[in-house]
């Protein structure tokens, strides 16, 4: 001990804070302190160079039957295995 | 200028990501990779074969962030990268490392530019961030399914660490799915269901369409929330990264937290009732209809046009 611990998010069902105790937790005082009084250093160490959208997916076309269907994942499969 | 990678491995089988971010590391200089196991050497072998490896090294003990940490931050003066997958393992031992060597990670990288450029998937992946390291030393963690595999047929010399490698967390148990399909991560097809299989019982005609196809199973967190399918088959941004050839997603709508995690799949053939489904918008193929009477149909059309892996 100390020990940090992190849970599935499935572990319990959250407890959610009824309004009366929102607005208690609101009075409460907030201490903002500066990071440089611990002594770190947060400046960033990566520098960002650009950012751009993830390639757009085509269009798709919707079959009408099950066969149809069928066919496709078959030539899918076989042009996999043909790699 | 050598990189230093941490295998992944489970139940004493090398894990197929390491392949892969072997072979996305490949570039940029001689490759070392650690195992960290009770019983390293199979996995050493195994470890060995992967082309573009020049050392295994091995230490026993368990890789828990803590003792491998312990362990990574002397040995990584030897390197210029320690490299990781984006898996379980990477996301536990490589903050605690980086915070100890006072380093920034890039982590989650899915494409390396030149010996300190790197892409990374932001906001869900809905962006992709270039970003440049300037740092003396670079912590990678790799998004292994955007990576090819390197080739096998390789032989690199093993040396072990004697150094034991201890935490002071003790493993007591594991409670495993029991399932005989491939790794989710990894795998070339994979068969996703959603809510709108409606019960743990109704989630076995995945089962049996992936089967049928050598498929991996993975499922929305709406369904395992529900109960349908155990936690490891969830895909999406709380769940596992995939990339498969191949999605056949069924009863899926596309929450957009599911969407992330299937960005990588080549292909995409959604099952659904609804033709305004965002998934059935960004398929390739879809069939509108009823999945409970499309899956069996499906698997029938499959037997009889003897489509097996």
């Amino acid at each position: 001990m100390p020990a940090i611990v992190t849970a599935d998010l499935r572990l319990n069902t959250p407890r959610n804070a009824a309004l009366p105790m929102v607005m208690k937790a609101r009075s409460k005082p907030l201490t903002v302190r500066p990071a440089a009084e611990f002594g770190v250093d947060l400046a960033p160490r990566l520098v960002i160079e650009k950012i751009s959208p993830p390639a757009e997916r085509v269009a798709g076309k919707t079959v009408g039957s099950t066969s149809e269907l069928a066919a496709y994942i078959a030539a899918e499969i076989s042009q996999m295995e043909a790699l | 200028m050598s990189t230093l990678v941490i295998a992944d491995h489970d139940l004493g089988v090398l894990s197929p990501a390491t392949a892969r971010v072997v072979h996305a590391v490949a570039e940029l200089g001689p490759v070392e990779v650690l195992v960290i196991a009770d019983d390293a050497a199979a996995i050493a072998q195994s470890v060995a074969a992967i082309a573009g490896v020049t050392k295994v090294l091995t230490a026993s003990g368990n890789s828990v962030a803590d003792s491998a940490e312990a362990l990574l931050s002397t040995l990584a003066v030897r390197y210029h990268y320690v490299v990781a997958s984006a898996g379980s393992v990477g996301k536990d031992v490589m903050p605690r490392l980086s915070a100890k060597l006072d380093l920034m990670p890039v982590t989650d990288v899915i494409e390396i530019l030149g010996p300190n450029r790197f892409v990374r998937p932001i906001y869900a992946g809905n962006a992709l961030q270039t970003v440049t390291d300037n740092q003396p030393k670079h912590i990678l963690t790799i998004r292994a399914s955007a990576f090819r595999p390197a080739a096998g047929g390789n032989n690199a010399p093993i040396e072990t660490i004697d150094t034991p490698v201890i935490s002071t967390a003790k493993l007591i148990a594991q409670h495993r799915t029991e399932s005989d399909t491939p790794d989710l991560a990894t795998a070339q097809i994979v068969v996703g269901g959603g809510v709108a299989l409606g019960s743990a019982e109704n989630f076995k005609l995945i089962e049996q369409l992936a089967k049928k196809l050598g498929a991996a199973i993975g499922a929305t967190r709406a369904a395992v929330d529900a109960g349908y399918a155990p936690n490891d088959w969830q895909v999406g941004q709380t769940g596992k990264i995939i990339a498969p050839d191949l999605y056949i997603a069924i009863g899926i709508s596309g929450a957009l937290q599911h969407l992330a995690g299937i960005q990588g799949a080549k292909k995409i053939i959604a099952i659904n009732s609804d033709p305004e489904a965002a998934l059935v918008k960004l398929a390739d193929v879809a069939l509108i209809g009823d999945l409970f009477e499309i899956i069996p149909q499906l698997i029938a059309e499959l037997e009889k046009a003897s489509v097996h892996r």
